[in-house]
């Protein structure tokens, strides 16, 4: 394990090299100002109108429920049924790739069919790739259930052996790993906010457009909440209701028509090929995988590769400030706070702010991707550990960790990486709709000049890419025996 | 009704049922019993899958932890009611099927729990829910590996009654000596994987139990 750690390490280094880190602003300092002090001085006004709630504000937060809520839902419905077929490949494998491709990709593939900003694109741009993720988180769990109980039952029929067994069974970490994609779906609608779909994002973005730094930090502080207290406000019983009422408060009406649809596929042609024009396909060909693919994945696999080195030393250094072998109380609950925090924040949107400050450069990015999954690891981990029984006496605090207990969890913390691989890879695409140069940058300049059929094959090679790094981590999993039954780990996937 | 001839299984490389034969007629009552590793889990677990539609409780119970101990007992009869009837059962029992299993449950005084987690109870009220499950079945051939285990004396007693008067052939597995010749009909004293001694209960005598279990 530890020479695969170093490998890693040696390759985020060289990579670190090939990366473009350079500060686009002259003065980051005054930027940094500008917005620390916002952050500080939170406009709360700004959600109020009249002595009232305002509604816009009403609006958005209705709409970022209702998405969250519906997605999830119809995700869960889809992902449990597709779960029960995952390991036949024609279903493995078109799955595979809905779930590489990011939401707000989704949003921008299928706005011209649904609507750029219809409430029933956002819906199904949540839910496709939730579902898909269901699918094999479920497949998985399910697998690993214990079926010992079947042995004593008869063996028909057997539909009533999955609700009498293998659902009860799966219960607890089923139901452990659904309460955490709910928390990516309400992050997921907030970030559609900054394509258009009327959620809170929209309005952040509009803050932070007009440089209202002290309105957008009240807009900011709300979503926080809103993620951080979700366990607090959705009782397990309302859960229907919720679920109801998003499915009443989304506006279903969308341009969907059957000659939509086709317009909409044949525009996914390759131009030169819509127009019969075979000799155009080379050059065609030649600027979309040179000129444009072969850098942003190149970028993307860059950043990658050292958000998951920084993120993991991150994580190794942060640790012993949250376990009760190694730290004070009020030191942990410091601590813990700080995961809290940085797990809750899209991440979308905390590169959105560090970029403002530091300029579109890869720095952003990695800072963005190790710092959130660093804080989303070192809460599970702090959790996970917490119980662990000391075998090295020693006064000294950074002792007992280095010599005890960080040696017994680093195989789950390589093991967590290793799945968490896959979604850094797709959040490094997704930031270039930012201004970084990974490949999301190129597809969002397609999109921009109606360029649709450059754009889905782009987005079909980010996708290819992500499933590539899937099979090869879910090798070196293997290969280093880090368990693959790793519960609390999964509530990391996507 | 069962008959084995020269069976001989292995873990791996180590044979643990050796050329074992071994005949049983419908409705005898058998006991297995013999020292720690002579095999007597191995052959339920052989029996087990092999009779499929018998009414198999293994010594880890194999319940299902979330579920009711009505849920667990009444599993062993999905195939005999509609899906519905199943799912309902799952939501709020059937009166009828509350009924049956209630009264099952309270020859083996555990009829209090009957809507509590399976997760919940002790170990010993567990063994009761999975003995129930096995009684429910109503198979013809009822197979138990160590069904008292987690008993006190009185209760073993009871259990052990209950589970031998039910109209079925037996094959159950005792640590205890004395609770195997009170109850069943036949012994098969297993030794390093073979049939030690096969005797009608009442002949089975000091010296040979002696044998059975002096250490190496």
């Amino acid at each position: 394990m530890l020479r695969a750690s170093l490998i890693f390490v040696a390759i985020a280094i060289a990579a670190l090299f090939c990366c473009d880190l350079q500060l686009g602003h002259t003065d980051p300092w005054d930027m940094l100002a500008k917005v620390g002090h916002g952050l500080l001085h939170p406009d709360w006004s700004v959600l109020w109108h009249d002595g009232r709630p305002d509604p816009a504000i009403l609006k958005g937060l209705g709409h970022t429920l209702a998405f969250a809520f519906a997605a999830t839902a119809l995700g869960v419905a889809a992902g449990l049924l597709l779960a029960f077929h995952y390991q036949r490949r024609w279903v493995r494998a078109p799955l595979a790739l809905i779930r590489s491709i990011h939401e707000l990709f989704w949003v921008l593939l299928l706005g011209p069919l649904l609507g750029s900003t219809s409430e029933v694109c956002a819906l199904f741009a949540i839910a496709l790739p939730f579902a898909a993720i269901f699918a094999k988180v479920y497949s998985e769990i399910l697998e690993e259930a214990d079926t010992r109980p079947l042995d004593s039952l008869p063996r028909r029929p057997g539909l009533a052996r999955i609700f009498y067994v293998l659902l009860p069974m799966a219960w607890n970490s089923g139901r452990a790993y659904t309460a955490y994609r709910f928390e990516c779906a309400l992050r997921a609608s907030v970030v559609l906010g900054f394509v258009g779909i009327p959620t809170l994002g929209y309005q952040l973005k509009d803050a932070f457009g007009d440089s209202e730094y002290a309105a957008a930090a009240a807009l900011f502080y709300l979503l926080l909440a809103l993620v951080a207290t979700h366990r607090l406000w959705i009782r397990a019983k309302m859960i229907p209701l919720w679920i109801a009422a998003a499915f009443l408060w989304i506006n279903w009406s969308s341009p969907l028509s059957w000659s939509n649809l086709k317009h909409f596929l044949g525009e996914l042609v390759p131009l030169p090929l819509q127009r019969d024009d075979w000799a155009a396909m080379g050059p065609w060909l030649k600027q979309v995988l040179f000129a444009e693919a072969a850098p942003g994945l190149a970028n993307a696999l860059l950043v990658t590769q050292v958000s998951l080195v920084v993120c993991g030393l991150l994580v190794v250094v942060l640790l012993p400030l949250a376990l009760p072998q190694t730290a004070p109380r009020p030191l942990r609950f410091v601590a813990k706070s700080l995961f809290l925090v940085m797990r809750c924040i899209p991440e979308y949107i905390l590169a959105f702010l560090l970029m403002l400050v530091l300029g579109p450069s890869a720095l952003p990015a990695i800072l963005t991707i190790s710092g959130h999954n660093a804080g989303l690891l070192a809460h599970i981990m702090a959790n996970a550990s917490a119980a662990i029984e000391p075998r090295v006496r020693s006064r000294r605090a950074l002792d007992r960790y280095f010599y005890d207990l960080l040696p017994r969890i680093y195989g789950q913390i390589l093991a967590f990486l290793f799945y968490r691989w896959e979604t850094m890879l797709r959040e490094s695409a997704i930031l270039g709709v930012l201004g970084v140069g990974t490949i999301g940058f190129f597809i969002k300049q397609n999109l921009a000049l109606d360029r649709p059929d450059r754009a889905a094959l782009l987005i079909l090679l980010a996708g290819l890419t992500t499933l590539g790094i899937d099979l090869l981590s879910g090798h070196l999993r293997k290969k280093l025996r880090l368990s693959s039954d790793f519960s609390s780990g999964r509530c990391g996937e996507g | 009704m069962i008959s084995l001839d020269n069976l001989t299984l292995s873990y791996g490389e180590l044979p643990v049922i050796r050329e074992l034969s071994l005949s049983v007629a419908a409705g005898e009552k058998v006991a297995l019993i013999g020292p720690s590793g002579a095999g007597k889990s191995t052959l339920l677990r052989h029996l087990a899958k092999h009779f499929p539609e018998s009414a198999w409780m293994p010594q880890d119970l194999a319940l299902v932890p979330p579920l009711s101990a009505f849920a667990n007992i009444h599993a062993a009869r999905l195939d005999r009611h509609s899906l519905l009837r199943n799912l309902r059962n799952l939501v709020s029992p059937h009166p009828q099927d509350l009924a049956e299993i209630s009264a099952l449950l309270s020859s083996l005084k555990l009829d209090d729990k009957i809507r509590s987690r399976v997760g919940e109870l002790s170990g010993g009220q567990q063994q009761r829910v999975a003995l129930a499950r096995a009684l429910h079945r109503e198979s013809p051939l009822i197979l138990a590996d160590e069904p008292v285990s987690a008993l006190d004396p009185a209760l073993a007693e009871l259990c052990l009654t209950r589970l031998f008067a039910a109209p079925a052939t037996l094959i159950v597995s005792l640590h205890s000596v004395e609770l195997a010749r009170r109850h069943a009909s036949r012994l098969v004293g297993l030794r390093h994987g073979q049939v030690f001694f096969d005797l009608p209960a009442s002949q089975v005598d000091d010296a040979a139990l002696i044998e059975l279990y002096r250490p190496e």
